[in-house]
């Protein structure tokens, strides 16, 4: 794996993010290499690492004053042993061929996590969408796409948004293809509710989290119908995180933002938190005007001298931490197993340390890294391209449910690969294995191509 | 009318400041010529020149000519070669020689000094011999009725030496007269002056100010004499167009010949080519009478002893002077007006057969005229209106003319005000009491006045006004510290100064001018400081005095006036808070601060019960923060829904240059709209129940969404659509979101393009950089919105602006120099500095820089201690690979930020576009440091100038905290920034306390 990982550096010694994306997945995967010999004498890193295709292209386009600007598109289709390619794209100055492998990289196991048929691949390009008009985003879509439609479609390569690239850029994309191939198709993922797009994107990632944890408790014969819930952040996330957990019964006594948290020991019912969704959507306030509303609730501000963060030192059952990355540290930890807390569950990205990570482990907590248990997003994209080609537009409770099937299947399959390969209970294991060990199945089944 | 008049109207300026050339001619030293004897008759009744004195004040006319008495020729002449006469009034004899001879010395040596001959006996001018060279003599009087004639005499010399310019300028008006006889003319000259002058001055008191006043009398008309028939005629000729009466002699030389019926060939002759010009025939011959009439003209028997007030009703009746007296056709009288703002109120009202009268004869043409209104005499002229065949269409036409040139008189001027005359629909801005009007009136004033003269800009083309304003002169804060016997105490908190003003009583004055103002307006006002300090250039007290809101809607008119004078002494009051004292003590140096007080409408229209105006805002014409394609020239507003305390006290508003509308940093991704967007609003309550409250300027805040069904969130906001995670510039249901989508993004209305307008002309007007405080009623019809102009000022905010320049030594001894800066002043106050170390960077280990860095600023930010930050790549970069991934909260401490472009990381400077929203809304300089790599010549040759930042310096200091990546140092001073917004150029030095003050002493001088 070394050898690997110093031939790539060797090959492109500027890609640093994707060598340190390599190297993370090698680390975590070694114990499936170790036992099947298949995989190394079928070179199946050595194939992996490899984009299957990278297209990089030239994207002139003219802004509002006349003047003529050169940007550079990519798409990088890294795998799709599991289905077509699918990642986001991104506008950002930032975007160059290293930061698109490893995000493409990246993609290939968190799509194969959602045991949907998606490959993996990201693209983008080096144009800022910051002070652009909307006339100079659209011309630059539309140039971007008279490129990228010959080598994209719905079953070969389904983009979708990321950063710098919403609705507005979605739409004009779509646009763009139609008009170039002239189908309507389910080519791109991210699309408005009135011409194919999905329903409850916004609430997946968190009702996504909370089926997940609930399948988590289901190994402990429990469920969330009781369960006391520390939930962290206040925005999308934790929103529909409350929102799903107070629908199966749990009780929910903290939320937070950048400024404190609150604990409600009478626990949040619907009004308080439809209150919190106007406070936060509506009026950008913070989380301390809802202890002037709620005089039970007592808020707590941040206090940056403190080496931990005191919302998660409260006696409860579940942990959702929906805030931030590096929101629980190792003392936060220690006190989430203090309090009794036996199950963690993130929807946020890495919102816990490593430390945090091992004294779960080593506590056996049920702890479900981010990776899994916020697929949802992910998860609802599939369900999309899904509707897309069924020409149908499922209502809410119909795309809820599969969501549901899905994470079910997820945390099945996280489940099984920690069994599997000796670390059971382990979805920190299970998670990067099974994303792997599905990818790489396929690509074997599929020859050497 | 004549196509010469066409021709001249188009030139013709109306408005008042051109009338400052007329009469440019005076006559201020008069040189008499006479003998002791003929002195003494004319002094029975005082000196000649007291007398003139008299007769000048009698008129009310300025300016009255200083009289130099001689006795003799030779002293005359003498006096005429050394000194500087206009005039000179002779007798006909005098020591030395006679008067005719003395004319013919006199115009050798000044040829074009006037000489008039006065006598006291007709026998001495009449008859005169045939070998009397009378050419040296430019008319003959006849002193036998007062001192009046020597004011005639006077005005006449003046009338004309000035006719041809003023005529061509101005247009203004000529009579010609016609006289032959000395005695005569002596006679007449002086009543029709009287006449010309009474009559002017009888419209003066319609006039709005000093200004418009001084106008007027130069404006009047000219009195144009001629003595026989061919120089009748060359007058007639050259000055056709602006003749608007003629009073002629029946009996007069033509054709060197005494002819008994010239007048009346004359004014047949005048009478074939104008129908209806006023014709006055002068005749004592009984049979002229009939003749006149057949002409048609108006006769006047000259030996009359009612002549005096005959004349005096031919004034009236027949050229205008005098009221308007409606008549219906069997001249019943029904009705008069003495002012056009009463003809206007008269016009609407009078009968049809009475309009279709007058407008066929052409009186109201020429009652107009008579007023020196040229422009609407003409438009008013029969030919013009009787071609109208519905009455009440002719009605129509001659309100909206009558109306639209009151309205235009009073453009841009700033008029007194009085109970009487104030008319809120016409007169946009008021003046009460005496002395300055203060800072902000003056600007506004200025800006206002400007406004009258844009041509062919989006200006003209769209309603751009001041909303209707009446301010306090300087003298009312007096009258009210005064009669109040205030005192000012150290010691006094800002509440008790305020209870202090409260109790004390407005004097009685300024109380009544208040109580009557408030009878003509209903809509809601504001009250706001115009100090003497305020907005002078240099002097930045902008924001630091109180503004109150008013509803100006209670039922009882006494609580009215309560309410309004209550908000007038809290903004009194607030001269003596301790903001502005301080504020004095550092920048003025003691000087005390008087206040005018400006009452303006509030714009806006009514929704519910609440008051506001669609958008609100304020306007710079320099940008000194210019991102990604924004030039620093072209300006940048920051604009808000609802009445402009949003922006001034830097609440969430939206920022856009007013060249790119459409290109807002701020609100480039849905999460940087949903961040940034407004999301309250400031309204006035106009309810019945509304009370008059201290707090807020007597505002109430609202939010967005609550105001969803009104018209200007519907039509100027966008909507969220949460489940696409969009927003739609359209109204949908859903998060409400003020994007002002539809100004910026579709140009419903031209905002951006008034903006970049109004701060052109202000600045090219004050000479400097200029700030602007604005708001829109915005129309469904979009063509009737109206763009208010609340305020100009120039744009100097903070002493720490006062001089930006950076010196060669400054360079030279700073450890930071860079072409690139966001920003602009002169930043003291910190000596901490925290940077990432170079040597230890490590591009993959940016978000453990991040942590670092948000430890120390918290510490940093707790202690009150502002610093400056230094790092590499795009600080607040999303992607760690590209710069430091810190959120505001990391940095939040932060005095000033440095960007160093390294080769580490292969990043675009992001100027600041992470921060975008905090660092422009407070003021923190964003420097980019971009030193060209070894052996590199910098793009722009080796004469640009390279960026620099010492390294060994820095690190060579004693760390207060030294982390694994970042290091904090703090010296024993405090170090100084300099941005110079201008040139993108800014130093970082460590000044000693005895550098600086020599620096700004050096600067200062």
């Amino acid at each position: 794996m070394d050898q690997i990982v110093n031939r790539i550096k060797e090959k492109d010694p500027e890609q640093r993010a994707f060598h340190q994306a390599v190297q993370e997945v090698m680390v975590t995967v070694a114990p499936v290499l170790d036992r099947n010999l298949e995989y190394r004498k079928q070179a199946i890193l050595e194939r992996i690492v490899e984009p299957e295709r990278v297209i990089m292209f030239r994207v002139p386009w003219m802004d509002d004053e006349g003047q003529v600007h050169v940007n550079r598109g990519f798409r990088v289709e890294m795998n799709s042993a599991l289905g077509p390619y699918k990642g986001g794209l991104r506008f950002h100055p930032s975007v160059n061929l290293g930061i698109m492998k490893f995000l493409a990289f990246e993609q290939v196991f968190k799509n194969s996590l959602t045991t949907l048929a998606m490959g993996g691949g990201k693209g983008g390009s080096d144009f800022d969408p910051k002070g652009k008009s909307d006339t100079e985003v659209m011309h630059f879509c539309q140039s971007f796409m008279t490129e990228l439609y010959r080598h994209i479609g719905p079953d070969t390569d389904v983009p979708a948004g990321d950063i710098g690239v919403g609705a507005r850029e979605i739409g004009f994309l779509f646009g763009m293809y139609k008009r170039l191939k002239n189908e309507f198709t389910g080519v791109l993922t991210g699309k408005s509710l009135n011409w194919g797009g999905s329903l409850i994107r916004p609430e997946a990632t968190g009702y996504g989290a909370v089926y997940f944890a609930a399948e988590m408790l289901a190994t402990r014969n429990a469920t969330l119908d009781g369960k006391t819930c520390l939930v962290s952040g206040s925005g999308n996330v934790a929103q529909f995180t409350v929102e799903k957990i107070l629908e199966l019964g749990g009780k929910v006594i903290t939320m937070s933002d950048s400024s404190g948290y609150i604990l409600d020991e009478q626990g949040f019912d619907a009004d308080k938190l439809a209150f919190v969704k106007h406070l936060k959507n509506v009026r950008r306030g913070r989380m301390l005007e809802y202890a002037r509303q709620y005089k039970d609730a007592v808020y707590t501000a941040v206090d940056p001298a403190l080496g931990h963060n005191p919302l998660w030192d409260h006696k409860a059952d579940c942990a959702m931490p929906c805030a931030t990355e590096n929101e629980i540290n190792s003392q936060d930890a220690a006190n989430l197993i203090k309090n009794g807390v036996d199950l963690v569950c993130e929807g946020a990205n890495m919102p816990s340390t490593p430390e945090a990570i091992d004294i779960f482990l080593d506590h056996k907590l049920l702890y479900a890294p981010g990776k899994a248990a916020n697929a949802g997003g992910v998860a609802v994209s599939g369900l999309e391209m899904a509707q897309n080609s069924m020409r149908l537009s499922w209502p809410r409770q119909e795309v809820d449910k599969r969501l549901k099937q899905i994470m079910k299947s997820i945390h099945k399959t996280c489940l099984d690969a920690g069994d599997d390969y000796g670390v059971p209970g382990n979805y920190v294991a299970g998670a990067n294995i099974a994303g792997f060990v599905k990818v790489v199945n396929a690509m074997l089944d599929q020859g050497l191509v | 009318m004549s196509d010469d008049n066409e021709k001249t109207m188009e030139d013709f300026d109306p408005h008042f400041t051109i009338f400052h050339e007329l009469m440019a001619f005076k006559v201020l030293n008069i040189l008499l010529v006479s003998s002791p004897y003929d002195a003494f008759i004319m002094e029975e009744e005082g000196s000649i020149a007291a007398q003139v004195v008299k007769e000048y004040q009698g008129l009310n006319l300025s300016g009255a000519p200083w009289v130099t008495r001689v006795s003799s020729a030779a002293e005359a002449l003498e006096k005429i070669r050394n000194g500087s006469f206009d005039l000179v009034i002779t007798m006909p004899y005098m020591s030395g020689m006679n008067a005719f001879d003395l004319g013919l010395a006199v115009k050798k040596i000044r040829p074009a000094l006037p000489v008039i001959l006065i006598a006291h006996n007709i026998r001495a001018i009449s008859p005169l011999s045939a070998k009397c060279d009378v050419t040296g003599i430019d008319n003959i009087f006849l002193w036998c009725c007062g001192s009046d004639l020597l004011v005639a005499l006077v005005k006449n010399v003046e009338d004309h030496i000035n006719v041809v310019a003023d005529t061509k300028r101005a247009m203004v008006r000529v009579i010609i007269y016609i006289e032959d006889s000395p005695v005569d003319r002596s006679f007449f000259l002086p009543l029709i002056y009287k006449e010309v002058v009474r009559q002017t001055q009888s419209v003066l008191d319609e006039s709005l100010n000093e200004k418009h006043r001084l106008l007027r009398m130069r404006a009047r008309p000219k009195v144009l004499m001629a003595t026989d028939y061919e120089q009748a005629i060359s007058l007639y000729e050259a000055y056709k167009p602006y003749v608007f009466g003629i009073i002629s002699d029946a009996r007069f030389t033509r054709e060197c010949r005494m002819d008994r019926d010239a007048g009346l060939r004359f004014l047949s002759h005048v009478r074939e080519q104008i129908p209806d010009l006023p014709l006055l025939l002068l005749s004592s011959e009984p049979g002229n009478q009939a003749k006149a009439e057949a002409i048609p003209a108006v006769s006047l028997n000259k030996s009359s002893p009612m002549v005096r007030e005959e004349l005096h009703r031919f004034f009236k009746d027949h050229l205008g002077f005098g009221d308007f007296v409606f008549r219906l056709p069997d001249k019943t009288e029904i009705g008069r007006a003495r002012t056009i703002g009463e003809f206007e109120e008269k016009l609407r009202v009078i009968p049809d057969e009475s309009l279709r009268y007058h407008a066929e004869r052409n009186h109201f043409s020429n009652w107009i005229m008579a007023r020196a209104e040229i422009a609407l005499s003409r438009r008013l002229h029969k030919e013009y209106i009787s071609r109208i065949k519905k009455t009440e269409d002719m009605r129509a036409d001659l309100v909206f003319k009558v109306h639209a040139l009151r309205k235009l008189r009073q453009q841009g001027v700033v008029a007194r005000f009085s109970a009487g005359s104030y008319d809120p629909e016409i007169m946009d801005f008021v003046k009460v009491g005496r002395g300055s009007v203060g800072g902000k009136a003056r600007g506004l004033a200025f800006m206002w006045a400007r406004l009258q003269n844009v041509q062919g800009t989006v200006l003209a083309q769209r309603r751009v006004t001041i909303p209707k304003t009446c301010v306090i002169a300087a003298g009312g804060f007096e009258s009210f510290i005064h009669e109040n016997h205030l005192r000012f105490a150290d010691g006094l908190g800002d509440r008790d100064i305020e209870d202090m003003f409260l109790r004390a009583k407005m004097p009685r004055w300024l109380s009544v001018k208040l109580q009557s103002y408030l009878q003509h307006c209903s809509f809601p006002l504001s009250v706001r400081s115009s100090s003497l300090l305020e907005d002078g250039l240099f002097k930045p007290f902008a924001g630091l005095y109180s503004t109150y809101f008013l509803a100006n809607n209670h039922s009882d008119p006494a609580e009215r006036l309560w309410q309004l004078e209550d908000a007038v002494k809290l903004v009194y009051a607030s001269t003596w808070f301790e903001g502005p004292q301080a504020f004095a003590r550092t920048s003025v140096e003691g000087h005390d601060d008087s206040m005018a007080i400006i009452i303006q409408q509030v714009a806006g229209e009514r929704y519910g019960d609440y008051w506001y105006p669609a958008v609100s805002g304020v306007a710079q014409s320099h940008n000194y923060y210019p991102v990604l394609q924004m030039q620093a020239g072209e300006g940048i507003a920051h604009i808000a829904l609802g009445i402009g305390k949003t922006v001034v006290e830097g609440g969430k508003s939206l920022r856009f240059s007013p060249a790119h509308p459409k290109k807002l940093v701020q609100f480039s991704t849905v999460d940087d709209i949903l961040s940034n967007c407004q999301r309250k609003f400031y309204s006035l309550d106009v309810s019945p129940e509304a009370h008059f409250r201290r707090e807020n300027s007597n505002l109430v805040q609202r939010g967005v969404q609550e105001a969803e069904r009104e018209f200007p969130v519907q039509a100027l906001s966008s909507t969220f659509i949460a489940d696409e995670y969009r927003i739609r510039d359209t109204f949908l249901p859903g998060l409400r979101v003020m994007t002002f989508a539809q100004l910026l993004k579709y140009n419903l209305y031209p905002l951006p393009a008034i903006l970049t307008e109004l701060l052109k002309v202000g600045s090219e007007g004050m000479g400097c950089e200029v700030e602007i405080e604005f708001a829109v009623n915005l129309a469904r019809n979009p063509a009737e919105s109206i763009f208010y102009l609340l305020q100009l000022r120039p744009m100097v905010v903070g002493a720490e602006h006062v001089d930006v320049r950076i010196r060669e030594q400054e360079k030279e001894q700073a450890f930071c120099f860079t072409t690139m800066c966001l920003g602009h002043g002169r930043f003291t106050g910190m000596s901490d500095i925290l940077f990432v170390k170079p040597e230890s960077f490590d591009p993959s280990a940016t978000r453990t820089i991040a942590s670092e860095v948000g430890a120390v600023n918290r510490r940093l930010a707790a202690a009150g201690r502002p610093y400056l930050l230094i790092g590499p790549g795009r600080w607040g970069s999303a992607d760690p690979w590209l710069g430091i991934p810190v959120q505001w909260g990391d940095i939040s401490g932060v005095g000033a930020i440095i960007e160093v472009c390294s080769e580490r990381i292969r990043a675009d400077p992001s100027q600041g576009s992470h921060f975008f929203q905090n660092i422009t809304s407070l003021g923190i300089p964003y420097l980019t440091v971009n030193p060209p790599e070894e052996g590199q010549i910098p793009s722009g040759g080796q004469e640009k100038e390279v960026d620099r930042l010492d390294w060994g310096w820095l690190l060579s200091l004693d760390p207060e905290f030294d982390g694994r990546y970042v290091r904090h140092v703090r010296l024993l001073s405090p170090f100084v920034i300099i941005c110079n917004g201008k040139t993108s150029e800014s130093v970082v030095s460590v000044y000693s306390a005895e550098q600086e003050r020599s620096s700004l002493y050096a600067k200062e001088k």
